[in-house]
């Protein structure tokens, strides 16, 4: 009987400062030495900042890949690739910033593969603080004797990540073609649009600031992302997707975070996405990603 | 990769309509169209509508706590030339929300400090509709004040406010070769509104009013409940009792039973798909026990029948 095992990679500790970019040292952890392949069904990172203080969750970034390949279109924004089930979580009681990436379909690792993994501080912790970073692979090992695949499929994450809008102003701001994008010859299957807003109240830099998705807790954050900030989008065909100005929040729904939309983007494709609205106070940035899935050669 | 292509997705939307409640006896809105243009399939191309989305913001200062609109603002709607809803039908049952504690995105603890509350409610259809090229999503919203002045235990709700209500249409394209079938499920809402002087449901509330047999999916039971002159809730869990008489004569819930369990309390319906096989075959709910008379019990029933297209 053969017996499938878990199996949970952790990777070292990493200390980012305000604004730096650093990869995450790989002593191994995140390198699969086993002699079968791995399949990985989550990526996990938490953030612990060097005193209690707060960390400001949409200044962290990443960039991931895996044998050669990108899994991310460069740095892109970690809270929005990770859409939470409850946003409440993200930033523990203790501080700590924890974000689970949940892949739509398993990723193959094959042996002495390492998960890349760069970080970029953009603002999440301030001053003279510190974020000690770890991140891990969570999957399962594929039994002794599985056969090896001749293509596997890679998720792919592209973002944009908009001006930030400061204080009382009409906001009009657009991605371009490398933002939502797809830029292989191969056709991208996408799975799903991720949205967030960020706002911080207090007038300072939105990526320093509460993702307005998971704190929504002033009225005029509310209006923001249901009438205040609008978005239209079209395909690299010009084909309407959001045909006209939508408030934020219901083209991406409130809870996930995300339009499942399970769309087929061809090669060298993208999403141009529209912003509009107005801003009366505080600090706005939007952000938009796309979720999908590459199939690449082993 | 193990998964099943589909077309672009596609989202339309009519602009916010401003509805306006006066805070006066009796009153009940007028209803807005909703913007026929923007909510047409315009793309030479079938559509596919999954989904429809409605968001409720108002501009209110003097709103100190929370606001659900879900019993008061009411659509009524057609795809492609069917009638969607019987009448006016309250969008907080249109669908079961997905999760009820984030449906009213408001937060009491912090509003009223800025002029704004909102309301985000979804219809997952319960199959998706072809819409052909040239037609559309059609309908009026309105805001009813219901019995928000009848007397309420906690008192009447009488602060005048204006509600912007938006409505989006979520679907896809298809193939421009895709042959459109010869019959097609036609979403199908109905509901019930209870009120102090009339504790039963009413032979033309959860009826088929169609000539061919209407596919029931489920059941939602919420309430609009007043507490104060500045706010409401969905008060699902303040009804009391009920009890429901199937259209065959039986029982659906003979025992008087709690409101919030005969309608599961996360996702506030009573799942139990059936049909209901020709035109004037109705359920009816039956109040008991019912605490006060600030409370206005809404029942809806969700459903679809097959088309001829």
């Amino acid at each position: 009987m053969i017996i499938e095992s878990p199996i949970v990679l952790h990777g070292s500790i990493a200390v980012l400062s305000a604004g730096q970019q650093l990869a995450l040292a790989n002593d191994g952890g995140l390198k699969h030495v086993a002699d079968v392949p791995i399949e990985v069904s989550e990526i996990r990172f938490a953030f612990t900042p060097s005193r209690a203080t707060t960390v400001f969750n949409m200044g962290l970034f990443v960039d991931l890949g895996i044998g050669g390949y990108p899994i991310t279109d460069g740095m892109v924004s970690l809270p929005l690739i990770c859409p939470p089930k409850d946003s409440q979580d993200e930033v523990g009681p203790d501080s700590v910033v924890r974000h689970t990436l949940k892949l739509d379909e398993p990723m193959l690792v094959l042996p002495n593969e390492t998960l890349r993994c760069s970080f970029w501080n953009n603002g999440a912790a301030v001053g003279a603080d510190t974020l000690g970073v770890s991140a891990q692979m969570v999957g399962r090992r594929l039994p002794p004797g599985a056969p090896r695949p001749k293509r596997r499929v890679l998720p792919w994450f592209s973002d944009y990540v908009g001006a930030q809008q400061f204080g009382a102003v009409t906001i009009a701001t657009q991605s371009n073609d490398v933002d939502l994008r797809n830029p292989t010859d191969q056709p991208l299957f996408v799975d799903k649009i991720l949205a967030r807003l960020g706002y911080n109240s207090s007038g300072a830099a939105a990526a320093a600031g509460a993702d307005l998705y998971s704190n929504a807790k002033t009225a005029s954050d509310l209006t923001l992302a249901m009438s205040g900030v609008t978005v239209r989008m079209a395909d690299s065909f010009g084909n309407p997707v959001i045909r006209d100005k939508t408030p934020f929040a219901m083209a991406f729904p409130w809870q996930e975070r995300s339009w499942r939309v399970r769309t087929w983007m061809p090669p060298r494709g993208y999403f141009i996405a529209y912003i509009e609205g107005s801003n009366t106070s505080g600090t706005v940035q939007p952000f938009i990603g796309l979720a999908g899935r590459q199939v690449v050669s082993v | 990769m193990a998964v099943s292509a589909e077309t672009l997705p596609l989202v339309m939307t009519s602009p916010a309509a401003s509805l306006a409640y006066t805070g006066a006896a009796g009153f009940s809105g007028t209803g807005l169209p909703l913007d026929a243009n923007k909510l047409s399939n315009v793309f030479k191309r079938p559509i596919e509508i999954r989904e429809i989305r409605f968001a409720v913001v108002t501009p209110l200062s003097t709103l100190t706590a929370d606001m659900w609109f879900g019993g008061v603002i009411q659509a009524i709607l057609e795809i492609a030339g069917h009638s969607v809803t019987q009448d006016y039908v309250p969008v907080g049952v249109l669908g079961s929300p997905q999760q009820p504690v984030t449906e009213a995105v408001s937060d009491a603890a912090n509003v009223g400090t800025t002029p704004s509350i909102a309301n985000y409610f979804r219809w997952v259809l319960p199959k998706p509709v072809v819409l052909p090229p040239e037609t559309g999503v059609r309908g009026n919203i309105r805001l009813d004040a219901m019995n928000m002045l009848s007397n309420g235990k906690n008192g009447n709700m009488t602060t005048a406010f204006t509600a912007a209500v938006t409505t989006t249409v979520v679907g896809r394209y298809l193939d421009r070769g895709f042959k459109l079938p010869r019959t097609q499920a036609i979403p199908y809402a109905t509901a019930w509104v209870g009120n102090r002087d009339g504790t039963r449901s009413q032979q033309l509330n959860l009826t088929n009013p169609f000539e061919m047999p209407l596919q029931v999916e489920k059941f939602v039971g919420r309430a609009n409940e007043i507490v104060s002159a500045t706010s409401m809730i969905d008060g699902a869990h303040l009804v009391g009792n009920i009890t429901m008489r199937g259209a065959s004569g039986c029982d659906i819930v003979g025992v008087p039973t709690p409101f919030d369990r005969v309608f599961d309390y996360q996702t506030r319906s009573l799942r139990v798909p059936h049909t209901l096989p020709r035109k004037g075959v109705s359920h009816q709910v039956f109040l008991r026990d019912v605490q006060d008379n600030y409370l206005w019990p809404i029942v809806s029933m969700i459903g679809y029948r097959e088309v001829a297209v």
